[in-house]
């Protein structure tokens, strides 16, 4: 309904957001053009068109296809550690208990913080010597692991780091979703004599699914892309061994000069996250109105 | 359904131990932090990792006055307060531009249907998501040719791609919620557009104005990549600061935990202010706590 006579009012009031909007995508297809070059700034002077020069390289190169490998796992991990653990924390949130406030409010903390402190914090705590988690473990007689060094562990390792900070986020995703859960369905299957294990999977499961796809969103977006929390706990990992696309376009640019390589990967990225946001976000839509339906 | 008191206990003891359980794993990395914060450099660096120890603040003096407390001839000097303000301006600056464009933005989508509306939307989504050195690295070359290369107004730009997005879809799902014949009837009486507005839709939206905001600025404040692409002495931000702590020959672990302590205190504050809303902003909208 049409509130206000004039028809350029809101065109205007738009209208800077638009222009910002657009004007980021500028960066992007400059990207682009800067993938087509074979350039390095070491060698700038030789700088020159090369069509898919770099794309072709860097399918060649069987480094890639590991730093693929290597995002898409920390992603795995990474969501489906945070997707369990956050439901169960959530599923115990609910409970109302005496206190569940102060315990609602405490789970935030490692949320808000910024992720390069996060990370400088487990880093310090997984030192092989000084670091505290090795001596509580020498403590109750278990086994001390080189957790940021070792090639076997260090993916766990920083998956571990990115768990505690992220799960509280799908914790409370999936809380919100809990306490939105219509009471009268669990009173009719407790009627009908349905057991615990049953309703959860038949009526919390399926009406916590939207839910679960924001939670996939957000939280796959920003795995696939991770920076701040690698960058600051390995550098890449012993090695290449953590390295992901995102930081292989920082190594690429600052460490070896190569621009045209760095823009190529940066632009793959950028596809891939394109690609599963709009695949996600179809799947969320689609579950919001299955749920709506039902 | 009775259950007797022997079991009913059991099962609340049970959810109490994991509660605390779960909030000892979340809290405790930042509780053994802060002490190392008030800990000496041998303390802090000492095997096995001293638990009983006498405190010190000379960490968070040598922080404050920029000072690097050392011991060897090459010292990595780290301005702390230096970055601490130039992520406070570059993030209260970008915020409240990203205000300023964002809020009326958001209104227009919330109340206005008009063909490529949801295209908008999501093209604003994908830039949210994009990955900080596809948006950075393109910026850089260009900044570096422009020369707003370590400059704080190049990180205000920079920084509307992480402001403007949260703020355009969190606010948006706040003017929705308003109904219509709140603004409706105000019109009805007399009211012009602009008196609407201020006089009632933005205070209705208002909670949602603050959550955006806030959370904007957080996400601001906790950024890496664009402060350590595009900034340099000049311009760093805080998060890139605190790395550097860690130089060449030596890392100054206690230094950095206190500095890391001081670079949460803004954060938590403006986190305690928007509790309530903070599931539904952190969800851009999607979830309605």
């Amino acid at each position: 309904m049409r509130i206000y006579k004039s028809r350029y009012i809101p065109f205007l009031l738009l209208l800077p957001a638009v222009i910002i909007v657009c004007g980021f995508t500028i960066p992007f297809m400059v990207g682009v053009y800067y993938s087509l070059l074979k350039y390095n700034l070491i060698y700038a002077h030789l700088r020159k068109f090369a069509g898919f020069y770099n794309y072709i390289r860097m399918f060649r190169d069987s480094a890639f296809w590991y730093f693929l490998y290597f995002t898409g796992l920390y992603t795995l991990l990474c969501v489906g550690i945070e997707l369990l653990l956050g439901l169960a924390i959530a599923l115990l949130l609910n409970k109302e208990v005496k206190g569940i406030r102060f315990f609602r409010t405490l789970i935030v903390f490692p949320l808000i913080l910024p992720p390069v402190l996060s990370a400088l914090i487990w880093k310090m705590m997984m030192a092989p010597d000084a670091g505290v988690i090795n001596h509580l473990l020498k403590s109750i007689h278990l086994p001390q692991l080189v957790w940021l060094g070792s090639k076997n562990i260090v993916t766990f390792s920083l998956a571990l780091i990115d768990t505690w900070i992220f799960t509280p986020f799908v914790a409370l995703i999936l809380l919100a979703g809990l306490q939105g859960l219509p009471v009268t369905c669990y009173e009719a299957a407790t009627v009908d004599g349905a057991s615990g294990w049953v309703m959860f999977k038949e009526i919390t499961l399926p009406l916590l699914t939207p839910y679960i796809w924001i939670c996939v969103l957000f939280r796959g977006v920003q795995s696939l892309k991770m920076f701040d929390v690698i960058y600051t706990a390995t550098t890449g990992g012993p090695g290449f061994i953590t390295t992901n696309l995102h930081i292989r376009v920082y190594y690429n640019m600052f460490r070896w000069h190569n621009v045209g390589l760095a823009f190529s990967y940066s632009i793959i990225l950028v596809i891939i996250v394109w690609l599963f946001s709009r695949i996600v976000i179809w799947r969320w839509l689609k579950s919001v109105r299955a749920k709506r339906g039902a | 359904m009775k259950k007797s008191a022997k079991q009913f206990s059991f099962k609340l003891l049970g959810i109490y131990i994991c509660l605390v359980l779960v909030a000892l794993f979340l809290i405790f990395p930042i509780f053994w932090f802060t002490l190392m914060s008030f800990k000496t450099e041998k303390d802090a660096i000492a095997i096995p990792p001293k638990f009983v120890f006498t405190p010190t603040i000379n960490n968070y003096k040598g922080v404050l006055t920029g000072e690097t407390v050392s011991t060897t001839r090459a010292t990595t000097k780290v301005d702390f307060i230096q970055t601490f303000f130039n992520s406070l301006i570059v993030c209260s600056s970008a915020v409240a531009i990203s205000l300023v464009i964002g809020v009326p933005a958001a209104y227009v989508l919330a109340r206005f249907k008009f063909r490529a509306k949801e295209d908008l939307a999501f093209l604003v989504l994908t830039l949210w998501f994009a990955p900080g050195l596809s948006v950075g690295l393109p910026l850089y070359l260009i900044y570096r040719i422009t020369g707003l290369y370590d400059k704080l107004v190049g990180l205000i730009i920079v920084y509307q791609v992480i402001a403007l997005p949260l703020i355009m879809w969190v606010v948006r799902g706040y003017f929705e919620d308003i109904p219509r014949e709140v603004e409706e009837s105000a019109r009805i009486d007399g009211a012009n557009l602009w008196t609407a507005l201020t006089k009632i839709s933005l205070p209705l939206a208002a909670p949602g104005i603050v959550t955006a905001a806030v959370l904007a600025f957080i996400f601001c404040w906790n950024n890496f990549v664009f402060g350590l692409i595009l900034a340099s002495s000049n311009s760093k931000t805080l998060t890139v600061g605190l790395l550097g702590f860690i130089g060449y020959e030596r890392v100054l672990w206690a230094q950095m935990a206190a500095a890391g302590v001081l670079s949460m205190i803004p954060v938590l504050l403006f986190a305690t202010l928007i509790q309530r809303h903070i599931v539904r902003g952190l969800s851009f909208g999607a979830v309605k706590s």
